[in-house]
């Protein structure tokens, strides 16, 4: 090789790295490259029920981008529109599913082809070449959350639509091969669009887009007011709705009962009295308790379970604590809520035999008054003392004055003010339960000390019961902390003590060895 | 001391058991139970931890280093790290579940990476867990090179630097007491006890809390297992904790080296031997 | 100069001819001199200060994140692969009989050997505790299961290794006619285990930062790092040759005979194919490990390009210019090549140690060497070559061999 030539080329490539190296070296000890949090986010396109296994990373779509870039041609430029000028939002426009193949070339052809086109004609276009859509991106969640029409949306959709139902319900007439309306037989939209894409009934996807967003766009066309008509519109997280919302906010009408009592012939326990209507304020929209179909509970679950039911007996589907449709399921969701988790994070398990009858009472609620904790002093054992003084540990600090009676007092309070809480909390001694557990609580004698079980000191062969110091602070501390009451230091509770210097920790230099 | 002998003390020892100076009892059960080979460990609960820094304070006024001040809050704005006169560090990490307080300090590796790198078993680990360092140290700092956690600490600042870590209390131990920062914590976030009996309680708290805690517990089989094992309400990696150490234990990472080395230094002179022998046959 | 043929008889005699050794031979005031003799002598100062201090700072840099430094990274770790010329030449000239490189044999092995006796001194000023550094040795307790343990040892015993090697020069030098005999007679035994412990310690040095797993930067990282620190030894050790002997021809050229000067620079053209090979090899292990560890993403990141860099512009590059140096019979170019390839693995073994070890750390809390460490880097270097030239200046290290011992 010619020699000069050669030294020409081992001069180049040093150059070249040099160049990428000092390009950089302000950064060449920086931490892990991270992905940076783009304010666009992509939809991607996988299509797997056709494709099975990628080839190359799925495509990140930037829909809203296309959207606004062609907002003067409009969503004619990608999808189809019917004889009625409505949108068929799927795309490719004409998707050939017939194989991979195919289905991948409809999709590069559109792409592509209209990419191609537009940089011919001079307009501002995308990629056209492999690497540029099929990336790998990192750091994007899943964002499009599922769009929920709770009780309050549904209702502004009520008013808007003038309570014309049949605007979005429908049934199918198989003959007549139309939608038909009844009155009364209202559901979710997902009991009849389910099912995957291309079935006979089209899918809820499907489905969704093109009543949803062609009603949007006509009426913005109308200049009515109108809901979004892009993605970030409606996938959004659905947010908590204020009480003043939800006030303004009626029954939505369907015939449901006000109230019922919830019972199947052949039970062994007494029917339960159920409030449907304030269960309804109570809850999202009716997909919370119900499923797709708004049937009662027995018809798909009875006693024994059946397969429209997954198999879930009755019992189970009442009582599953797992489940946030259950009842249980879903009172148990609210123990967490800051009032009452103070007391119920420790309490264990869901159903407590005693409980069952506080349900299964039989009779109407209507002559069963709601149960509150009667006033403080009758209900009280009677050597439920005011204050305590805790000392057994003291050693750094003076004894804790724990005001016993204020404790009990904010608990009767609490537990009154909530509703459910009043049917479960009629006996006192639920509420003594949260600090005295395991322990029998009477009228007549006072509890067992905390110091019987909890022993002074620690104890390696019991792990799970924490010694007496521990049982104080957790028991106190996770309270406090569940319940989100100001943060505790430690002098909030316990008086430094004072005259003992040298224990306390400010007073102390540092001593060096 | 020999074990027999060390339990025999400590069962004479418990007839004074006092507050604040809790010995030991039971360690019969622990050690039998198991054949006599079960490590000791301390489980950390960070859901239960309130970051008073107690453990801080114990654990200096236990091995005579500089005392902290725990006065207020103002060191958690920073992360920490251990250091040579700091063998035990509490942080503060800011995560959705609020805030986590997480106590660090060396985790007594079952398998330590300090202990395979010490070329004069200076690092030692004790049948009962404990992982201590020794004078006959020299110093060359392969131990913080090796360690996953980075745990052991040079006083670089002397011209005659010890190794610094947390030695889980050995000294104390053999006086039959507990790990200073177990016996000082108030809401018992650290727990001593056998290592298998830890790991069921452990496992037991996150069966019984399904949502309280995050399904695993660190230290059951990470860098092949440690003493200290952590429950925690977040994904580890939000409290400081590397999620990608793996589950062989250390020292493997040089087992395949070290294999060898008795095959080369046996075969490698009997290979040249034989070239050389053989190119001079030729030449002959 | 040729033949100091006068016997020793007595204890005395020696010390006579010790003493009028032990003076300056030359000029005393050349550049070299004026520069490195200050240098040497800061040297000594600031190590009574760093025994007297500590570690710490102001001393060296070196902290909790960064326990290790130059001193292991540069005077350790690339001080031992650059002496690692003296075994492949070993193995080149006593096992595979290759009489070629004959001239240069004691040359290297002298370097290599005051390289391990010097940078031993290194580790003995990096061990924190260094009092105790023999305990390994004296069995204050035997790591066995430590790497360390073992590259320890096998350091100890290669250096006797060579010090055999090498001991026939010095029996030429004293005039000990039967103690050369014997001396002589030990060199193929000396050599084999000498092989032997390089392949063991090379790699071992290498297998010393294997539990450093997650601390070192995934490109550097691989269960094959042991392997490469061996294949990069030869090539290393063998660039050093060959930048040694081009300055130490120039420098010692009155002691040269025409014949070698004749065959150097065939030996030179020799040695840039062993480094142009087993760099070919070294170039392949490492890009199949790359591809194995699929770590494509990491490329393009500025430690990416820092390893492409090392990769490409400091073993690919002057890979090709041996190649093109050999071909060509261009010595310029395999001068180059091999200085390039030295800067390729000090780049390398510092990478290990504290550039690409704990990468993620920001540069402000980084390592960086103080000038004191750098001082007493220097002093060491220099040190060990007013060593070497002191030697090479009284026995037959490139000088022939006197009339009696070259009879055999
Ligand atoms: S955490 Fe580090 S110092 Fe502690 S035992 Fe494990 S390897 Fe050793
Ligand atoms: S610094 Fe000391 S304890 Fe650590 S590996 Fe070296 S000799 Fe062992």
């Amino acid at each position: 090789m010619n020699r000069k030539l050669f030294t020409f080329i081992v001069l180049i490539g040093i150059c070249t790295y040099c160049f990428f190296l000092f390009r950089e070296t302000g950064k060449i000890w920086s931490a892990e490259y991270k992905a940076g949090n783009a304010v666009a986010r992509p939809i991607f396109i996988s299509d797997t029920d056709m494709f099975k296994e990628l080839e190359r990373p799925p495509v990140g779509f930037y829909h809203d981008k296309h959207t606004v870039a062609l907002e003067k041609e409009g969503c004619g430029v990608c999808h189809l529109q019917d004889e009625k000028g409505r949108f068929i939002f799927k795309y490719p426009k004409l998707r050939d599913e017939k194989t991979r193949q195919s289905l991948m070339n409809s999709y590069h052809d559109n792409c592509i082809g209209c990419h191609r086109e537009r940089a011919k004609a001079g307009k501002k276009s995308g990629a056209v070449t492999c690497g540029e859509c099929h990336v790998v991106k990192k750091g994007y969640e899943e964002w499009l959350r599922p769009v929920e029409l709770d009780h309050y949306l549904h209702y502004q959709h009520e008013k808007a639509l003038d309570k014309k139902c049949e605007l979005c319900h429908h049934l199918y007439n198989e003959e007549e091969k139309k939608p038909i309306y009844k009155k009364g037989t209202e559901s979710s939209c997902r009991d009849c669009h389910r099912g995957k894409e291309g079935g006979k009934t089209a899918s809820f996807r499907k489905a969704a887009h093109a009543d949803c967003i062609n009603c949007h766009m006509e009426h913005n066309r109308e200049g009515k007011t109108a809901g979004p008509s892009n993605c970030k519109g409606c996938h959004v997280e659905m947010k908590q709705r204020t009480i003043s919302e939800m006030l303004a906010v009626p029954r939505p009408e369907r015939g449901q009962p006000d109230k019922v009592i919830i019972s199947s012939e052949d039970a062994r326990m007494k029917g339960v009295p159920f409030d449907h209507r304030s269960h309804e304020s109570y809850t999202r929209s009716c997909r919370t308790c119900h499923h797709k179909t708004l049937n009662n509970c027995k018809t798909c679950h009875p006693l024994k379970g059946s397969a429209k039911g997954n198999k879930v007996a009755l019992a189970d589907a009442y009582h599953r604590a797992s489940s946030g449709r259950s009842c249980v399921g879903c009172h148990e969701s609210k123990k967490s809520e800051p009032n009452c988790a103070g007391c119920h994070h420790s309490i264990k398990g869901a159903l407590t035999n005693g409980y069952c009858l506080v349900c299964h009472s039989g009779s109407s609620r209507e002559d069963q008054a709601v149960r509150r904790l009667e006033t403080l002093n009758a209900s009280l054992p009677e050597m439920a003392p005011e204050v305590i003084d805790i000392g057994v540990l003291k050693k750094k600090y003076m004894p804790v004055r724990f005001p016993h009676l204020a404790h009990v007092r904010k608990l009767f309070e609490i537990s009154n003010r909530n509703r459910l809480a009043n049917y479960f909390h009629a006996d006192k001694a639920a509420i003594c339960a949260g600090c005295h557990h395991y322990t029998p609580i009477e009228h007549k004698s006072p509890p067992p000390f905390c110091r019987d079980c909890h022993n002074v000191s620690f104890d390696l062969q019991d792990l799970k019961k924490p010694r007496l110091v521990a049982a104080y602070h957790l028991q106190c501390i996770n309270c406090h902390k569940r319940m989100k009451l100001k943060p505790l230091k430690c002098t909030d509770c316990h008086a430094e003590k004072l005259m003992d210097k040298s224990l306390s920790h400010k007073n102390r230099s540092i001593k060096v060895r | 001391m020999d074990r027999r002998e060390f339990l025999k003390t400590i069962g004479i020892g418990i007839g004074g058991v006092a507050c604040g100076d809790i010995l030991i009892p039971s360690i019969v059960k622990a050690q039998n139970a198991f054949g006599g080979n079960e490590f000791f460990g301390v489980l950390v609960d960070t859901t239960r931890c309130i970051g008073c820094m107690r453990c801080e304070m114990a654990c200096a006024e236990a091995h005579n280093l500089p005392l902290p001040d725990i006065s207020n809050d103002s060191v958690f704005e920073k992360k920490r790290n251990t250091t040579e006169t700091r063998w035990t560090v509490v942080n503060r990490y800011e995560t959705e579940k609020g805030k986590i307080f997480v106590k660090q300090q060396c985790m007594h590796c079952n398998q330590p990476a300090c202990v395979a790198a010490c070329l004069v078993k200076a690092m030692k680990k004790r049948k009962e867990a404990h992982v201590t360092w020794d004078t006959n140290c020299i110093g060359c700092r392969l131990c913080m090179v090796s360690c996953p956690f980075d745990m052991p600490k040079l006083e670089y600042n002397s011209p005659l630097p010890k190794i610094q870590k947390c030695n889980l209390c050995w000294d104390r131990f053999q006086e039959g007491k507990l790990p200073a920062c177990v016996e000082a914590c108030p809401v018992e976030a650290l727990k001593f006890g056998a290592r298998r009996d830890l790991l069921d309680e452990a496992n037991s708290r996150i069966f019984q809390n399904p949502h309280n805690y995050v399904h695993h517990v660190y230290g059951g089989h990470e860098v092949g297992g440690t003493s200290y094992i952590y429950l925690s309400a977040v994904p580890f990696e939000q409290i400081g904790f590397r999620g990608d150490l793996g589950t062989t234990p250390y020292p493997e990472f040089t087992t395949g080296f070290l294999h060898a080395v008795p095959f080369v230094d046996v075969l490698w002179p009997l290979i040249l031997l034989g070239i050389n022998r053989a190119i001079r046959r030729e030449e002959d | 100069m040729n033949g100091k043929t006068a016997t020793i008889e007595s204890f005395k005699d020696f010390m006579i001819f010790i003493r009028s050794e032990l003076k300056p031979k030359g000029r005393i005031f050349t550049i070299f001199n004026v520069i490195s003799a200050p240098i040497i002598l800061l040297g000594a100062i600031l190590i009574v200060y760093r025994l007297a201090k500590g570690l710490g700072w102001p001393v060296t840099n070196l902290s909790q994140d960064f326990p290790w430094g130059i001193w292991i990274g540069f005077d350790v770790m690339t001080g031992v692969a650059f002496a690692g010329g003296a075994y492949v030449l070993t193995f080149v000239v006593y096992v595979l009989g290759a009489k070629k490189y004959h001239p240069i044999i004691r040359a290297t092995v002298l370097n290599g050997f005051l390289a391990y006796v010097f940078y031993t001194g290194a580790i003995f000023l990096d061990c924190g505790r260094w009092w105790n550094i023999v305990n390994p040795m004296i069995g204050n307790e035997f790591g066995v299961n430590s790497v360390l343990f073992l590259v320890a040892w096998h350091f100890l015993l290669y250096t006797l290794a060579e010090l055999v090697e090498f001991s026939p020069a010095i029996a030429e030098w004293l005039g000990w006619k039967k103690i050369r005999k014997i001396l002589g007679s030990l060199t193929l035994g000396a050599v084999i285990f000498g092989i032997t412990l390089s392949t063991l310690h090379q790699s071992g040095l290498g297998a010393l930062v294997m539990m450093a797993k997650w601390k070192i930067h995934p490109l550097w990282y691989t269960e094959f790092i042991p392997v490469l620190f061996f294949i990069s030894s030869i090539f290393a050790g063998l660039s050093m040759v060959i930048f040694e002997g081009t300055i130490s021809h120039r420098v010692f050229s009155q002691q040269i005979d025409e014949e070698h000067h004749r065959t150097y620079d065939d030996i030179l053209v020799g040695l840039g194919k062993i480094c142009a090979v087993a760099m070919v090899g070294y170039f392949f292990l490492k890009v199949l490990v790359f591809i194995h560890g699929k770590h494509w993403s990491l490329i393009n990141t500025p430690m990416g390009y820092w390893y492409l860099l090392e990769l490409i512009g400091l073993v690919l590059i002057p890979c090709l210019i041996f190649v093109q140096g050999v071909k060509d019979r261009n010595l310029l170019s395999i001068r180059v090549a091999a200085i390039l390839t030295m800067a390729g693995i000090i780049i390398n073994r510092l990478n290990y140690v504290f550039i690409a070890y704990k990468w993620y750390i920001p540069m402000s809390e980084r390592y960086f060497p103080t000038w004191i460490e750098i001082v007493i880097t220097l002093a060491i270097v220099f040190a060990e070559i007013w060593v070497f030239r002191w030697i090479v200046n009284r026995m037959p290290v490139l000088k022939e061999s006197p009339e009696w011992a070259r009879e055999e």
